[in-house]
């Protein structure tokens, strides 16, 4: 089999440009952007307008552990939000397909979990916990729908689950 | 396609935060290549990749009105992906070297060429794919993004793998010294069971 590759001419800047270029080649015709990304991508910007107003939750923290400490993408993110006239507290923790979060002090709220596929609502419970099971991996975010009249809700940033 | 001159990004932007779905859709031809490349030269895996680059447009579309450069909007999708893809890569324990002989869909050959040419070219695209994963850190990580189209500059790329980029030369031409000696190596031992 003949091979480019196998040249043993000096070494030139240009021989290295033609090596990446070959190289390029290869990458596109093995590798190329699939639907299911530019598909997405292009309606990305449809999604992440809402029908509601909502405030702008950011998550500033994120808690990894090492990597084969857990298990595959387990992982979580926590934020502090100013919410109306208090102060909440937010943490989320992914493990084995499962997010459980948890808001403090506790508050009067429903919980959306909002992916491409489409919209989960569950109350937070008297304790301030709430959880989604089955959970795929992907962008997620959650909006907050806090069941007191006058209080905004909030939506989180998309976040990889 | 080229990623365009800054005062194009700039304005498909401007236009693209007043909801001009068009005017996204053209970013996303533009630029989706060049984060999709990015996202493929960490050790993940192919639908996690999807996963942070669909992850990586809708950071984009949220902080579209915020971007204080917008005719760098390429450097920060660059810069987005690769946080994105560390960020992942410390949470999974499923990152690991990827094996291209299955991680890929085999993509089929233009009609005008034969099946032969179509199987020989296939066979070949993956055995060079197989010399790029073979290499250690971080020379594969560095060579997958030189093979960004168009390519990178110097500067990007120092940005993206955090290094001067006044190295990136030096560090380039020794990944692809590595790469060659692989790629020799593996014609060897194809004509070895000749």
């Amino acid at each position: 089999m003949t091979n480019s590759f196998e040249g043993k001419a000096p070494v030139s800047p240009s021989s290295d440009d033609r090596l990446l270029d070959r190289l390029r080649a290869v990458a596109q015709r093995v590798d190329p952007p699939p639907p299911a990304y530019t598909d997405f991508a292009k309606q990305a910007l449809a999604l992440t307008r809402l029908d509601v107003e909502v405030g702008r939750l950011l998550f500033d923290s994120y808690q990894g552990d090492p990597v084969g400490a857990r298990g595959a993408r387990d992982h979580g993110y926590s934020a502090t939000i100013e919410f109306s006239s208090v102060t909440l507290d937010i943490d989320i923790d992914i493990e084995a397909g499962r997010m459980t979060g948890r808001v403090t002090p506790t508050v009067a709220a429903d919980v959306h979990l909002q992916t491409d596929h489409g919209d989960e609502a569950i109350q937070i419970d008297q304790f301030g916990w709430f959880a989604f099971d089955d959970t795929r991996s992907g962008p997620f975010r959650l909006l907050i729908k806090p069941t007191t009249a006058g209080d905004r809700a909030l939506a989180t940033e998309w976040l990889l689950a | 396609m080229g990623r365009s001159d800054p005062a194009t990004l700039a304005s498909l932007v401007g236009r693209a935060k007043e909801n001009d779905q068009h005017a996204w859709e053209e970013l996303v031809d533009r630029l989706g290549n060049v984060v999709w490349a990015v996202t493929r030269s960490f050790s993940l895996k192919q639908e996690d990749a999807v996963d942070v680059g669909q992850t990586v447009w809708l950071r984009l579309a949220e902080r579209i009105g915020d971007l204080r450069e917008p005719e760098r909007v390429d450097a920060w999708l660059m810069t987005t992906a690769r946080f994105e893809c560390m960020r992942l890569s410390r949470s999974t324990a499923r990152t690991r070297p990827l094996d291209p002989t299955t991680e890929f869909p085999r993509i089929a050959g233009s009609t005008a060429e034969s099946p032969e040419t179509v199987v020989l070219q296939e066979e070949r695209d993956t055995e060079v794919w197989r010399a790029v994963h073979a290499l250690d850190e971080p020379c594969r990580t560095l060579v997958k993004l030189c093979l960004v189209d168009p390519p990178l500059s110097y500067e990007e790329l120092g940005g993206l793998l955090d290094v001067p980029s006044g190295t990136i030369g030096p560090r380039r031409r020794r990944c692809l010294r590595r790469l060659e000696t692989e790629l020799r190596g593996r014609v060897q031992e194809d004509s070895s069971h000749d």
